[in-house]
């Protein structure tokens, strides 16, 4: 399972979108590979790739409403009256998987 | 005296252009862009090869009419593609200088040349390299120090291969390139800096469209700007239009025109065609001020004058299919940047093709009649941008550039072939770098022992229609049943938009028991060095001082002017063995400049110069015995040639004989 996207960048699920632009921008500065002190270790240079990559990965679903409204959906299952029809299919799987058989 | 201090280094950003290059550097918390030897800013990229030396810059177009097969530009057209790319081909057409294929299977054009009376090839890389040094140069001319590392831009929509080319190009100038960034990147950072600097408004965020059309490149990027953080949204654009396109359609223009006047075709004629191509990148320049210009060249071709009368109108409907292909890439952008027209704030013109009035209006049109930003530099903007990053990269900026950063993203999709030729992606364009992304493979068959991978870039469906990148080779996989193995191969984009691949079996997690074969098209880090030495060698030439240049020039002139005295003088006056010992001296000098001649300085070529300023002075004195009997006495007639030591006296080759004698003292 992927890390909550919310938690990546450090705000909460009802956060603004401008808000989240704020967050990104600012985790962007701190963790990316460039702001490394010259002739950083390979080691940390991964690292920070790898943190940055996540941060960037978060930011591009949140920082794109249609991308974040489906991933609300796909991060907990809304009640029945969300509209079934245009759902991603691990949606639709989660909520048959959750109503069980009856 | 204190301990020295360690020897200072900068980091130089490097706008490598088709045409022209410009270099700038981040020192005492502002850009400065240096200009070169010659006074310019901005250096033409030019390499030439004459009898004697190799010329860079501004030098080499200079003489670029005497010696049209020697001087190469445009490489940046060449590197990072295959001989037999119908891009290439159709340049070579237009070229004066020969491209030659090196015959591999990787079909790399190889630039030929004649130097020396020895024919070179050289790698596009190398003459970018060539060019690289001498912006390298202009650098430590100015800064008093070693420059070691650069920030080299490309555009945008340069593919992997010509990202990789360029990476190596930098090396084989001896520097270490610490970044390959955008040019409508760097440009939007100039940009920024600018806007930033005189509204003080960073906090708001805006987001600007970068139209870079410069002399063979186009691109377009769409950034969002705030908090200092330039983050690039969606790129475009056409990594083989621009200025020189424009030219070239004026050139066909003229030569038809030629030929109906005429009834004679003159493109065989390859210095017709360089004076002519001159003349029509000089009216197309003055076409973006005025409304008409006149094109003359005298005597152009099997002694016919050339004049036609250019009208603005004219140019335009010469190019206008160009002017409007390059409307595309900026509606492409836009979509892809998710942005609807009206929120961009800024229009951000760079290159100087966006100087044509046409390109400014149709742009213009595109956004509603918006006005354009021509607040920066158009052809330095990109250098600035490049000497900002390489501050911020090297962690030399003021605390204000420390504060920025730049968030890039890969021009093309990246994907692999699956069943049916089919193109599947695995990184999608416009993904901001550094990116990666990974894939299981498995086998297909019992016991298969290896897998091959092709991966591609490009936007269509199927693999054919898009750019081969490299095959990669599986091997050794544990022998097992179909489906069983797995294989995670990893694609990661780096900060440089620059591909790596990384495959690791998943089972034994031995990396090393899977090699990957195959880089396409790219030099070896054998070639490189052997390049760099190669490089090394033409710097010790280079850096020959200008005295040295100026004394070696002197000497040359010297000498065909005493070759032509030789000629002039008949045998009435010249005696047989005075003539030979003319010519044996001068033809010893030649030789001499042949050979110690490369490695010499100013005295050995002030020397060279007087030892044949004596000879010629001995013979001269002789002729004119009658009225110089006694001057003649005073000169001894020995090898060693340079014992005129006192008095003066006018010659008939007019020489000074003071000037040949040294201080008393």
């Amino acid at each position: 399972m992927e890390a909550d996207y919310y938690k990546v960048l450090g705000v909460d699920p009802s956060a603004s979108s401008k808000d989240i632009g704020k967050a990104f921008r600012q985790l962007a500065r701190k963790v990316h590979p460039d702001k490394l002190p010259p002739g950083s270790s390979e080691e940390t240079q991964l690292q920070a790739k790898h943190r940055f990559q996540q941060v960037a990965k978060a930011w591009e679903v949140l920082g794109d409403p249609q991308q974040r409204s489906l991933y609300d959906a796909q991060r907990c299952p809304a009640p029945a009256q969300a509209q079934a029809s245009d759902a991603p299919s691990m949606w639709r799987r989660s909520r048959a998987a959750q109503s069980g058989p009856d | 005296m204190s301990p020295s201090p360690e020897e200072k280094s900068y980091a130089v950003g490097i706008d490598l252009g088709t045409t022209y290059s410009c270099v700038g550097v981040y020192k005492d918390g502002e850009v400065q862009i240096i200009a070169n030897d010659q006074g310019n800013r901005t250096t033409l990229s030019y390499v030439a090869w004459t009898e004697q030396e190799r010329l860079l810059g501004d030098a080499a177009k200079n003489q670029v009419a005497s010696n049209p097969t020697n001087t190469v530009f445009d490489a940046k057209r060449l590197i990072g593609r295959r001989f037999d790319d119908p891009i290439v081909q159709a340049d070579l057409k237009l070229w004066p200088f020969k491209v030659v294929s090196d015959g591999s299977k990787d079909d790399k054009p190889l630039i030929e040349v004649f130097y020396q009376g020895v024919e070179k090839r050289f790698h596009p890389e190398e003459i970018s390299s060539m060019i690289l040094t001498k912006m390298k140069q202009t650098g430590e001319a100015y800064l008093g120090h070693r420059v070691r590392e650069a920030v080299i831009t490309v555009p945008a929509y340069f593919n992997d291969a010509q990202r990789q080319a360029t990476k190596d190009a930098g090396e084989i100038a001896g520097l270490r390139v610490l970044r390959i960034v955008n040019e409508p990147t760097a440009a939007a950072i100039a940009y920024g800096l600018d806007k930033s600097d005189k509204s003080g408004v960073a906090e708001k965020e805006t987001h600007i469209l970068v139209f870079d059309m410069g002399g063979g490149t186009f691109d377009v990027s769409v950034l969002a700007i705030q908090d200092s953080v330039f983050e690039v949204k969606a790129t475009a654009g056409d990594p083989h239009l621009g200025g020189e396109d424009f030219d070239n359609r004026i050139l066909s223009h003229c030569i038809a025109d030629f030929r109906r006047k005429h009834q004679s075709d003159p493109t065989r004629n390859q210095r017709a065609l360089r004076r002519l191509r001159t003349q029509c990148e000089r009216a197309k320049r003055l076409l973006s001020t005025q409304t008409s210009v006149t094109i003359e060249v005298d005597s152009l071709h099997e002694g016919n004058d050339f004049s036609i009368r250019l009208s603005r109108a004219k140019f335009e409907e010469l190019c206008i299919d160009y002017f409007k292909k390059a409307m595309e890439p900026v509606e492409q952008c836009l979509k892809d940047s998710n942005l609807p027209q009206k929120a961009i704030t800024d229009i951000v013109m760079v290159g100087g093709s966006t100087r044509i009035p046409k390109v400014q209006e149709l742009i213009k049109a595109f956004f509603n009649g918006k006005e354009l930003c021509k607040s920066i530099n158009p052809d330095e903007a990109v250098a600035y941008g490049a000497a900002v990053q390489a501050a911020i990269v090297s962690g030399q900026g003021s605390e204000d550039v420390q504060n920025m950063l730049l968030l890039d993203v890969a021009p093309l999709s990246l994907g692999i072939e699956t069943a049916g030729g089919m193109m599947q992606v695995l990184i999608e364009r416009n993904s901001t770098v550094p990116t990666s992304k990974s894939q299981d493979f498995t086998t297909f068959e019992d016991y298969q022992d290896h897998v091959d991978i092709s991966v591609y870039e490009g936007e269509r469906a199927m693999v054919k229609d898009n750019n081969f990148l490299g095959k990669f080779t599986l091997k050794d996989i544990p022998k097992s049943l179909r489906g069983v193995p797995k294989i995670q191969v990893t694609f990661t984009i780096d900060t440089n938009g620059i591909l790596q691949v990384r495959a690791e079996d998943a089972k034994s997690q031995k990396r090393s028991e899977i090699q990957i074969a195959n880089e396409k098209g790219r030099l070896t880090q054998n070639d490189i060095q052997k390049m760099l030495q190669e490089a090394e060698k033409y710097k010790g030439e280079d850096e020959i001082s200008k005295g040295d240049m100026l004394a070696k020039e002197e000497l040359k002139v010297y000498m065909q002017r005493f070759e032509k005295g030789i000629q002039d003088l008949d045998d009435t006056k010249l005696q047989r063995e005075d003539r030979e010992r003319l010519e044996g001296k001068l033809a010893d000098a030649y030789k001499w400049l042949e050979n110690d001649g490369l490695k010499a300085g100013k005295p050995e070529f002030d020397g060279k110069q007087k030892e044949l300023q004596a000879v010629m002075n001995t013979v001269m004195l002789k002729i004119n015995r009658s009225q110089t009997e006694f001057w003649d006495q005073q000169v001894v007639h020995h090898e060693g040639e340079k014992t005129i030591d006192k008095g003066g006296f006018i010659l008939h080759c007019g020489v000074d004989i003071r000037d040949l004698i040294e201080d008393p003292q």
